[in-house]
């Protein structure tokens, strides 16, 4: 290598050290990141779970902690955290399942046996799964309420004694076992 | 991946250094609960009147429950035995009958004896008979032999200490005395969910929501939960830190989140309450809308109590609450989530449904900020729901009909700072006199004495107090009927010789 291509070629490294030195140095060498749309910007926000979740070890829940920010005002706090989750058909039948439920409770609290019936029907089509384990015990209460008396009440008992994980054995005994 | 891990503060982080070892490495569906607690309570629910805590055992935890109780009773009838020194009143003079009837104070009866909750059952939360309490029971998923007593411990104690004391936990701070609570040490063979076989085989039930094995729920409740619980509301912890909970009537949340407290609040407006989601399709929390001052498209009238169609009249379900600014139950006041007016988004639409409040519980459920309470709306149906299960009176001593030369007269009521009872003794009336009437000086003759006891909540907590429902309800049905259950009238014929 002739003395004046070694030059060449040193002056070449070492400007190269010196520019890659200074690329790795320098205070802004990140590229910017391109705005997001908003089309992107929901994207991201969608599965949030929250943006100010306090750590476990600060969840002192004193009243006199709280920090007090403006209520029932229009606009929300910034970082509002996003809603918990999608709506999906299985949200959907979710609600149904308890909306039918709630209406079932309520019909047997106002004991509109017609009203039990109809919606019991639609429950069981809907649901015959029934993994609530409430659809026998609301034909049992409409039947109680329809014919007191021991012939109602018998199988009523036998729900209540077996079926420990229903909701509906309060109500079975109220509306079978301790009605006259 | 670890949900929470790239979300939290690096002083968090560095609290869940123990856990990070479990959830480092895994992924996104083998992750499961924090290796360790975070900050654990072995020793169980520290309130005043609740035992529990510690081994599973309905005799330990029961009893310690019954003695929190019994000094908790105490108390009152101290209260109770001022009361009759200094007050009396009724049928002195009245009607020739004379005598004095001496009324007040609150308390006495026996101590509450322990909640049987099973082998396997902690008594987290004891107050009285199951038979007269609205009775929650807890399974546990993904949790060993050693967590059980560790992070099961302390994923319930965190979820009950904002149920019960915080302001975005009430009306529950309120009726406290109403719940038991049963919580099941149900054992998992593996530790956390997606790390193998667990209880009620815990996992992702799709689109964030968490699933379990509900007919090994039933069996284990048959199998474990004593006929004695009359169970009102049943739900299962998965002992996992990712955003998957589910507001069915069998309610779940992911005990080890970060936001456990408020999802299982949340979810329990959805599974035991009725209660709607009040956000908009924007996925932007409160953010869906500004208060329409009751104007607006009209949309469909649907069954819960918390959404409506219409924001003009609010489809007859909050009327009363128009313009009305919730006030905070807590002590001191803070206030709760503010003006109760019609805000356009709710039910997942971002019109045509409208929520009470701009901010709730049912909404955006996170953070500690007052304004994610339950809104009027919804404390009210709480309130509704809770009096579903039970009746204001316990017992009577001696029990309501004919009775001669008492002493006195007792109604043991569910919590005497809640329940109000106003004494009559032959036609005179005497209101909030306590829950024990001394007869001792009443003139000798027949008495007709009654007692009648009411939940004291004032408007500002419940407004719809007809119990009937609003004709648009759909269906027609609505737990505002149950309100009537919130008064109950003792009666007796006293005999004084």
């Amino acid at each position: 290598m002739a003395p004046k291509t070694g030059r060449i070629v040193g002056s070449v490294l070492v400007a190269g050290v010196a520019w890659l030195g200074f690329m790795a140095l320098r205070p802004s060498a990140k590229v910017p990141e391109p705005e997001p749309t908003k089309a992107e910007l929901r994207l991201v926000e969608s599965p949030r779970v929250a943006g100010r979740a306090p750590p476990q070890a600060e969840l002192e829940l004193a009243s006199a902690a709280v920090p007090i920010e403006a209520v029932g005002s229009a606009s929300p706090p910034a970082n509002e955290p996003v809603h918990p989750h999608p709506i999906t058909p299985r949200h959907e039948r979710i609600y149904r399942e308890n909306q039918l439920t709630f209406s079932l409770d309520s019909a047997v609290d106002v004991e509109d046996v017609p009203g039990i019936r109809r919606l019991l029907a639609i429950y069981r089509q809907e649901f015959p799964e029934d993994s609530l384990v409430l659809q026998q015990g609301y034909e049992l209460i409409a039947n109680c309420l329809e014919q007191p008396g021991a012939t109602t009440r018998a199988p009523a008992q036998r729900f209540y004694d077996t079926e420990l994980a229903s909701t509906l054995r309060r109500h079975v005994r109220r509306h079978c076992l301790e009605k006259p | 991946m670890c949900l929470l891990a790239h979300r939290v503060p690096i002083s968090w982080l560095a609290l869940l250094a123990l856990g990070w070892t479990a959830c480092s490495g895994g992924s996104e569906s083998d992750t499961g609960a924090a290796g360790a607690p975070a900050a654990a309570v072995a020793g169980g629910w520290p309130g005043p009147e609740v035992g529990g805590g510690g081994k599973a055992g309905g005799g330990g935890a029961g009893a310690s429950g019954g003695a929190g109780a019994a000094a908790g009773v105490g108390s009152s009838a101290a209260a109770g035995s001022s009361g009759i020194t200094s007050t009396t009143a009724g049928a002195s003079g009245s009607a020739g009958s004379g005598g004095k009837a001496g009324s007040g104070g609150s308390g006495g009866g026996a101590p509450i004896p322990p909640l049987d909750c099973g082998s396997e059952g902690w008594a987290v939360e004891n107050h009285g008979p199951p038979k007269n309490r609205v009775n929650y029971v807890i399974l546990a998923d993904g949790y060993t032999a050693t967590t059980v007593d560790t992070l099961l411990v302390s994923h319930i104690n965190l979820v009950l200490k904002r149920r019960f004391e915080h302001e975005s936990g009430q009306p529950y701070g309120r009726y406290r005395k109403f719940v038991n609570i049963c919580v099941m040490k149900s054992l998992s063979q593996n530790n956390g969910i997606g790390n193998g076989p667990t209880a009620f085989d815990g996992g992702n039930g799709g689109d964030r929501l968490a699933a379990v094995d509900e007919a090994k729920v039933n069996a284990y409740i048959k199998a474990k939960v004593p006929a004695s619980f009359e169970i009102d509301w049943k739900a299962v912890v998965l002992n996992q830190d990712k955003w998957e909970n589910t507001g069915s009537r069998l309610m779940l949340w992911s005990g080890a989140h970060a936001e456990a407290a408020g999802a299982a609040l949340h979810e329990g407006g959805h599974g035991f309450h009725q209660l709607a989601d009040e956000y908009c399709a924007k996925a932007t929390g409160s953010g869906c809308g500004n208060d329409t001052n009751q104007s607006g498209s009209a949309g469909k009238v649907e069954a819960e109590v918390n959404t409506a169609g219409d924001p003009t009249t609010t489809d007859g379900k909050w009327n009363l609450w128009l313009g009305t600014t919730q006030k905070g139950l807590n002590v001191p006041d803070r206030g709760a989530t503010g003006v109760q007016g019609t805000f356009v988004g709710s039910r997942y639409v971002d019109s045509g449904q409208y929520r009470p409040s701009s901010n709730s519980m049912m909404n955006s459920l996170f953070g500690l900020n007052v304004d994610t309470s339950f809104n009027s709306v919804s404390r009210e149906q709480i309130i509704f729901s809770i009096w579903r299960a039970v009746t204001p009176i316990d017992s009577s001593e001696p029990p309501a009909g004919a009775t001669t030369d008492p002493a006195t007269l007792t109604v043991n009521v569910i919590d005497p700072a809640v329940i109000n009872v106003d004494w009559t003794v032959d036609g005179v009336t005497t209101s909030n006199g306590g829950t024990t009437l001394s007869v001792a000086q009443l003139a000798p003759g027949v008495h007709t004495i009654s007692a009648k006891a009411y939940d004291n909540a004032s408007t500002d907590l419940v407004k719809n107090r007809t119990s009937t429902c609003p004709p648009s309800v759909t269906g027609g049905y609505c737990q505002a009927t149950s309100w009537k259950r919130s008064e109950q009238i003792v009666t007796w014929t006293v005999t004084k010789s």
